[in-house]
């Protein structure tokens, strides 16, 4: 479990805050997404969370312990996806996988083998990682995470990079995270990954957060209660959802023609976002 | 320790897969050539001198900086950095591979001109001493830059004070007179003089100066690690 408390951050005295009294709490078992434009904060945060920056001001509690007292024993309990590869090219995908392994004393329960047949790569174990594409280095970077069986994952853009059968693939093995009981942070600009991971999201511009909510309760909240129905002949009309079943107006246009389409209008994770901060992710 | 002897293993590993081990072992031989090829000279200990002065600092010096420029233009400090291992751990394995690079290739240097005729012990201390500051050294550096070139080229200056001043001092080029005693290298360089050439020398200030520059390059090194990882 993760609560943090009026979390601020500058990197210099005199600077403006980077984070400006962030507030949240990850229960055990959930996955939170982190969502914002580039230089809202998020790797500021995470840097923060993963116990390399120090100097912030408010309270942050780690399975109840404040970070601050957690020793290099935090690292053992947490594994890091990283946005972009960052591996040793020359050696291979075995041995950067066995050389980091060799910094835990907990060793995963996981073989070899089974970790890069997970993510599709058992074929390139023994290549050289200068030879991988960028989704495989993607993989890597995703197996080196888990492979000491950590507690808290954080995750910076895992579908990145990936084609979608592999993002899927990722995001299935997320999910089988979450189901081990493992707390999940992901960091992400993708708004359909979000909203099909995370139990709770949090929308961040400008150091400070705007929102905290479970997407569907967001998606509810900023959308219109309306059903749009489409026909053939083109024509297009909207109904309150609330009492559908008994409209008649609605009953009879489905009567007029062909259907091509019938939709609720729940608004997306994006448009909340827009709405609420009046900001696009796509920067 | 055991960690360390673990990452000292794969400190190693990754030297050699980046073709850094074969490079200092071409270098070497090269040197090794160029003194059979100038036969026995009245000089032959001071060119000997000079090439162990050089050798074993440039391997230090340049080598790990070409080591820690590859690992950041990887990016894998930042996976180094949420990892368990302690990051003085880690510079201290660097350090001790890349100086036994150096020693190998030194005693390489050495062994095949001198034969046994040399105080191996003293030697090998002098280069160890030599390889292990100019690794330390190398890797402060490399801290301050972001690109290979800009270290190379930062460290001229810094590599003339470093080895080229005691090296013309040795060879009577110039004369440093009292100065010579804060130069980094005179310790080292004064024990594999004496190792070489059996001259007369102050082995309470030889040590006494590896004992104290050793760690304490270490220790700036190490923060300066840190900071980069931590960045």
């Amino acid at each position: 479990m993760i609560q943090v408390e009026n979390l601020r951050f500058r990197y210099h005295k005199g600077a403006d805050d980077v984070l400006k009294g962030l507030s949240f709490t990850i229960p055990k078992g959930e996955i939170f997404g982190f969502l914002g434009p580039s230089g809202a904060g998020k790797s500021t945060a995470q840097k923060i969370l993963y116990k390399i920056l120090k100097g912030y001001t408010g309270a942050i509690k780690v399975n109840g312990k404040d970070l601050q007292a957690w020793g290099k024993e935090y690292h053992e309990m947490i594994g890091v996806g990283f946005e972009l590869p960052n591996h040793y090219q020359k050696l291979t995908g075995r041995e950067n996988l066995t050389f980091f392994m060799s910094f835990y004393a907990r060793k995963g329960h996981y073989h070899m083998e089974e970790l890069f047949e997970m993510v599709g790569l058992k074929h390139a174990m023994n290549d050289a990682v200068e030879t991988y594409s960028k989704g495989m280095k993607m993989r890597l970077n995703f197996i080196r995470a888990i492979q000491h069986d950590p507690q808290i994952l954080f995750f910076d853009e895992p579908t990145s990079g990936l084609d979608p059968i592999n993002a899927h693939t990722i995001k299935q093995l997320i999910l089988d995270l979450k189901k081990q009981g493992k707390t999940i942070f992901i960091t992400t600009h993708h708004m359909d990954t979000a909203d099909q991971l995370c139990d709770q999201v949090s929308f961040i511009v400008n150091g400070a957060l705007k929102v905290t909510d479970q997407p569907e309760r967001l998606k509810k909240a900023y959308g219109k209660p309306i059903v749009k129905v489409q026909l053939e002949e083109g024509a297009s009309e909207e109904f309150p959802l609330p009492g559908i079943g008994f409209d008649q107006g609605f009953v009879q246009c489905l009567q007029r023609g062909e259907v091509r389409s019938i939709q609720t209008q729940e608004a997306s994770l994006e448009e909340v976002f827009i709405a609420l901060t009046g900001e696009s992710l796509k920067q | 320790m055991r960690a360390f002897l673990s990452q000292l293993k794969w400190q190693f590993v990754i030297l050699a897969k980046n073709n850094i081990i074969t490079m200092s072992l071409v270098v070497t031989l090269l040197y090794v050539a160029l003194l059979f090829s100038l036969g026995n000279t009245p000089y032959s200990d001071q060119i000997l001198m000079s090439i162990i002065l050089n050798d074993p600092t440039v391997i230090g010096y340049f080598f790990i900086g070409l080591s820690l420029f590859t690992e950041r233009k990887q990016e894998v400090l930042q996976a180094l950095a949420v990892s368990p291992i302690k990051l003085s751990t880690v510079v201290a394995a660097k350090t001790v591979a890349i100086t036994s690079i150096g020693v190998i290739c030194s005693l390489g240097l050495a062994l095949p001109i001198k034969g046994f005729d040399l105080d191996l012990f003293h030697f090998t201390v002098g280069s160890m001493a030599l390889c292990s500051l100019s690794a330390l050294l190398g890797l402060y550096v490399q801290t301050y830059t972001s690109e290979f070139l800009k270290f190379t080229m930062v460290s001229v200056p810094i590599f003339l004070v470093f080895a080229n001043f005691p090296l013309l001092d040795y060879l009577g080029a110039m004369d440093l007179g009292a100065f010579k005693y804060l130069l980094p290298v005179k310790g080292s360089m004064d024990l594999i003089d004496h190792s070489l050439s059996g001259k007369q020398i102050n082995f309470w200030y030889a040590y006494g100066s590896i004992i104290v520059l050793v760690p304490s390059c270490y220790a700036i090194a190490r923060t300066r690690f840190h900071l980069l990882v931590q960045s």
